[in-house]
């Protein structure tokens, strides 16, 4: 494809902008607004007359849970209340969430029965099943890093590896953290970028020994979430 | 919504001032809400991408130009291409979504051929003057997000014609606005 042609860049750069340039082509245009000024430039330039449309929307206020989760995951110390947002007396919202995180997390210790590895210092965990809800590793995550625990039901191929990888919201591309363990308990570091809040899932993926030769997943096997604590 | 009002909003945030964020999202935190519900007609996936997006206009408020345009337009984008992305991922992108007024507040469920325009900018008068289909195509993408192959199951018309309808309206656009 020609970049230099500018009736070209103008029109990807619309469809771009109006969400219609999907999969690979949009990745290949964020690329190519990292590198060329008149990629950008078009870009803003749409996004300007376009998002005019927004105009016309009407406004819908949203809950005041909103704020406060934002407003923990900037400064998770010291949360800034903003006046004139709505203080429900009761956060069903945040009722639901402690009873649903409360009720995986009893979930999980259930379905794995043996010795949960889970230390005082966790601040999530997450596990992965097979399909036939067969428990397989079991994470515990801390300030440290990652401590990952094979099941005694994990049955691992010996010419293969493991590899763990997240997916951050709103990113395509997963991001290793390391080789699990076939049996055992194995410690990771965790990647500068590991922020639960962040993290939309956790991937298994099967490897050639040595873990991935691309940088990406070779084959996705299972997937999860964390579960905060 | 005065352009003026939120720069400084936006220049006190990339300082790390919390009031002043706290401000701009009282400022804009509807309208966005808005744009994101209209879009994932998911009001938990809207709250998220909402969430999402000032967290990074939060982290990125130091990388705005005024060269990118408005304010708005820039925190704009910014829920945009965060409701799409969650578009794709939850895969809700489904006909009856497109219909299903439950997650909207009733003030939404006009169709987005049926807004009463009230800022008549130059795009709003050269939106008119395209055909029928094309309005009606770019108005699905922009307002609901809708790929080329959804465009040809929600409007029943084949893929060329649909990906012609768009390239050709755009075009038109640019046209009318660069005169």
């Amino acid at each position: 494809m020609n970049y230099d042609n500018q009736k070209l860049i103008d029109m990807l750069a619309a469809e771009y902008v109006l969400g219609t340039l999907k999969g690979s082509a949009r990745k290949r245009f964020q690329r190519l607004m990292l590198s060329s000024n008149r990629v950008r430039e078009a870009t803003w330039m749409w996004e300007q007359h376009l998002n005019n449309l927004a105009s016309s929307i009407k406004s819908v206020p949203p809950d005041s849970h909103v704020w406060e989760a934002i407003s923990q995951r900037i400064d998770p110390q010291q949360a800034v209340v903003p006046n004139n947002v709505i203080q429900p007396k009761t956060s069903i919202w945040q009722a639901w969430s402690l009873i649903a995180t409360a009720a995986s997390i009893v979930l999980a210790l259930i379905i794995w029965q043996p010795q949960t590895p889970v230390g005082q210092n966790t601040q999530q965990i997450a596990l992965f099943k097979d399909a036939s809800e067969k428990p397989l590793w079991f994470i515990d995550i801390n300030e440290q890093g990652l401590s990952i625990k094979a099941s005694d039901k994990l049955t691992a191929r010996t010419d293969k590896d493991y590899e763990l990888w997240m997916i951050l919201k709103g990113q395509d591309a997963p991001i290793s953290l390391g080789l699990l363990p076939k049996d055992g308990v194995k410690s990771l570091l965790k990647d500068s970028r590991f922020n639960a809040q962040d993290i939309a899932l956790l991937a298994i993926s099967l490897e050639p020994i040595g873990g991935s030769p691309t940088g990406s997943p070779t084959e996705v096997l299972y997937t999860t979430e964390l579960i905060l604590l | 919504m005065e352009t003026d009002e939120l720069l400084p909003l936006l220049s006190a945030t990339a300082q790390g001032n919390k009031q002043a964020f706290a401000k701009l999202y009282n400022a804009t935190s509807a309208k966005l809400f808005a744009i994101s519900l209209k879009m994932l007609s998911n009001r938990a996936h809207a709250e998220e991408a909402l969430q999402d997006a000032f967290v990074k206009i939060w982290h990125n408020a130091s990388d705005y130009q005024v060269t990118k345009g408005t304010v708005i337009s820039w925190m704009i984008s910014i829920v945009r291409y965060r409701s799409l992305d969650s578009l794709r991922y939850h895969k809700v992108r489904k006909e009856q979504s497109l219909d299903d007024d439950s997650a909207i507040s009733d003030d939404l469920t006009d169709s987005p051929l049926a807004i009463d325009y009230e800022d008549k900018s130059k795009l709003v008068d050269c939106i008119e003057q395209l055909d029928e289909q094309q309005k009606q195509a770019i108005h699905l993408a922009y307002y609901k997000g809708l790929t080329h192959s959804e465009l040809v199951d929600h409007i029943d018309t084949p893929l060329g014609t649909v990906k012609s309808w768009i390239r050709r309206g755009l075009q038109q656009l640019q046209r009318c606005l660069t005169l």
